[in-house]
């Protein structure tokens, strides 16, 4: 996982909202919901359409590039890996 | 379950198919990323301090007595009372032209980073649409590996942190695959079939290229360069049962999946890159068991043998520490397989399926499939290896030539169309197999794409049958017949224009041989003083007076009678 330092003041500001929404996650447990099927996805009902197979190169590449804080020739740059 | 848990991890140091073991000429190289058996993903999610066994591993392999030759017959009964259990993973990159939840190309080679877009690279926002093609192809492989499709299915987020990855999580489908249940069979050269079980096919997107900068050699890497080409790619993994029992059943297995793949244009043939990564899990029990033991992950092997060693070296290792005693050094672990020195050794502990935190994709409908739409796919579907195999074998053709005619479809498809323009079938097998596939094999080319055309083969096949022409005609003209210069339809009208009709006029014979006798005095009289060896001599000048157009068994049948009349 990323590493993230965080503050005093944070940890005693985020324990609270954690708290709450850990809190809010017991309200929804305590729901009945026997004889309600598992739903796999929200909208589940809706069937969504396939794209055809048909490439089209993206308009704005290079622009996606130039974003890239580091590259090395045409590739992204990232710390070494191990 | 296991199903997934069997780390479905895109993998792109592991197969690479290479078909020089099945003696095909065209093979498919494979190392994607592998400059270094370490360089690839093999490397991934191994943060340093988390897996610090793996570069020992590589400098110092694990000290093994499996690597001498001693030992054989210690080796022979361990053979002999153990059989492994071996389940292969399979990914396959499907041939769509677009890649599986964008519209950028689904191509190789090209400037790295050419086909990315906010989809594939995970911009905020940017949401994913499924490419039907991915879907189709995905159906094809699928039900000729006789699965059923689920009419609804659903792809699901498994979460990985690497810097391939852009959106930190790969679309996969966990629970609900698109295919499940299904089978294939193999056959061995002494007629011996196995079926296996397919436990599932499921659709999911491939990651990014890794190549480390720097240095050639891991260790000396500075940093890492990523290429997003391949990012978003389609994949269908198919995942069997542990229905192997030994290596050489592993390396059939994948032919066989290859040979299927190939036959219903799911993969690119031609591909210069690995268009299946296969990994093997093993165990071993003794035969007769049931339980099963722990078993281990191998990946990084790069051809059909080397899965064969890869899974024969694991056996002797696990069934060598169990006979020793120490069973608790197996452990559920990812090894690699190093083809030079011909063994494995540790990369990681294999992660439990929870660390993957599966949940159902949020950006994508369910995936619905008419019952009618499956029927039509299947409908399309050609003839299966193992039918065609069938269905050569009774033909009365050996097993040898069977598995040899349907090694590569192409050749088994264009059999028979030969078959069924009406050459017999024996015949028929030998000039495929020899002279055709020969000329293949020399020329580089694909029997299918020769100009020598099924039906035009058929028809020179029935002229020699039926005495035309000779069996040594038939040879000589067959180039011509490659290159394209007669038309189907015509070849007995052109063999005759050309002269190249068999003489079987037996006055005519008779006249060439007296001919010819009366050419070779001095040689007559040494047959006639029991020389009976100068038969071959004077069959030989016959032929070449004729051409080579004479039947030879009634040039035979005069010679012998000229002979034995001057004899007496």
């Amino acid at each position: 996982m990323a590493e993230i330092s965080v503050t005093d003041q944070e940890v005693e500001d985020w324990q609270h909202q954690i708290e709450d929404i850990v809190g809010w996650f017991d309200q929804l447990q305590a729901v009945d919901v026997s004889g309600v099927e598992p739903a796999a996805i929200a909208d589940g009902k809706e069937q969504g359409s396939l794209r055809p197979d048909v490439p089209r190169a993206y308009e704005n590449r290079d622009a996606i590039m130039e974003s890239v804080p580091n590259k090395e020739r045409s590739y992204v740059k990232v710390p070494k890996i191990m | 379950m296991l199903l997934v848990g069997r780390g479905a991890l895109p993998f792109p140091c592991c197969l690479l198919i290479s078909l020089r073991d099945l003696g095909l000429q065209r093979h498919i190289t494979y190392c994607r990323a592998a400059i270094h058996p370490l360089s690839g993903r093999a490397a991934r999610r191994a943060p340093a301090g988390r897996n610090t066994t793996t570069a020992a591993a590589v400098a110092a392999p694990e000290q093994s007595k499996h690597q001498t030759k001693q030992n054989k017959g210690g080796q022979q009964a361990a053979k002999t009372a153990w059989e492994a259990i071996v389940g292969i993973e399979c990914h396959i990159q499907l041939n769509t032209r677009t890649k599986a939840f964008c519209s950028c190309s689904n191509q190789f080679g090209g400037q790295p980073n050419a086909h990315v877009c906010p989809v594939c690279l995970a911009h905020p926002g940017a949401l994913p649409v499924l490419n039907q093609e991915t879907v189709h192809k995905g159906m094809l492989a699928s039900l000729a590996l006789n699965c059923s499709i689920a009419h609804t299915s659903k792809f699901d987020r498994k979460q990985y942190f690497y810097p391939d990855l852009p959106k930190g999580y790969q679309i996969s489908q966990y629970d609900i695959p698109l295919g499940s249940s299904g089978s294939l069979e193999l056959m061995f050269k002494d007629g011996t079939k196995r079926q296996v079980s397919i436990e599932r096919a499921h659709l999911e997107e491939d990651a990014g290229k890794l190549v480390h900068g720097g240095s050639d050699q891991l260790s000396g890497s500075t940093h890492s360069l990523v290429d997003y080409n391949r990012a978003g790619v389609p994949l269908l993994e198919v995942v069997s049962g542990p229905d192997l029992r030994s290596g050489r059943e592993a390396a059939a297995y994948a032919a066989e999946l290859h040979r299927i793949m190939s036959l219903v244009g799911v993969i690119d043939v031609h591909a210069q890159d690995a268009v299946m990564r296969c990994d093997v899990n093993v165990s071993v029990r003794k035969k007769g068991e049931e339980q099963l033991r722990t078993r281990v992950e191998v990946k990084n092997m790069n051809s059909l043998s080397a899965i064969q060693k890869a899974v024969e070296y694991e056996m002797e290792r696990q069934v060598e520490l169990i006979e020793s005693g120490r069973e608790s050094e197996i452990v559920q672990e990812t090894r690699l397989f190093d083809e030079d020195k011909g063994h494995t050794f540790s990369m990681r502990k294999k992660e439990g399926l929870a660390d993957y935190r599966y949940f159902p994709e949020p950006d994508l409908p369910l995936l619905q499939i008419e019952e009618n739409i499956i029927s039509e796919v299947k409908d399309s579907l050609p003839e299966m290896p193992s039918a065609a195999r069938q269905r050569l074998l009774q033909l009365k053709l050996p097993i040898a030539d069977v598995l040899t005619l349907t090694d590569d479809m192409e050749t088994a498809t264009y059999l028979s169309a030969v078959l069924a323009a009406g050459a017999p079938p024996k015949q028929a097998a030998n000039w495929v197999m020899g002279d055709l596939l020969g000329y293949c094999k020399e020329h580089k080319a694909h029997i299918g794409d020769l100009d020598l055309t099924p039906q035009l083969l058929a028809e020179m096949i029935t002229l020699i049958e039926s005495g035309t022409i000779s069996g040594k005609i038939g040879k000589q003209i067959l180039p011509d017949l490659i290159k394209g210069k007669v038309s189907p339809g015509s070849l007995e009208k052109w063999v005759k224009t050309e002269g190249l009709a068999q003489i079987s006029d037996e006055a005519t014979i008779a006249a060439m041989i007296d001919e010819v006798l009366a050419s070779k005095p001095q040689e007559l009289e040494q047959y006639r003083g029991g020389k009976t060896k100068l038969q071959g001599f004077f069959v030989g000048l016959v032929m070449k007076e004729s051409q080579g157009r004479v039947n030879p068994a009634i040039m035979n049948k005069i010679l012998m009678q000229r002979l034995q009349a001057t004899k007496s």
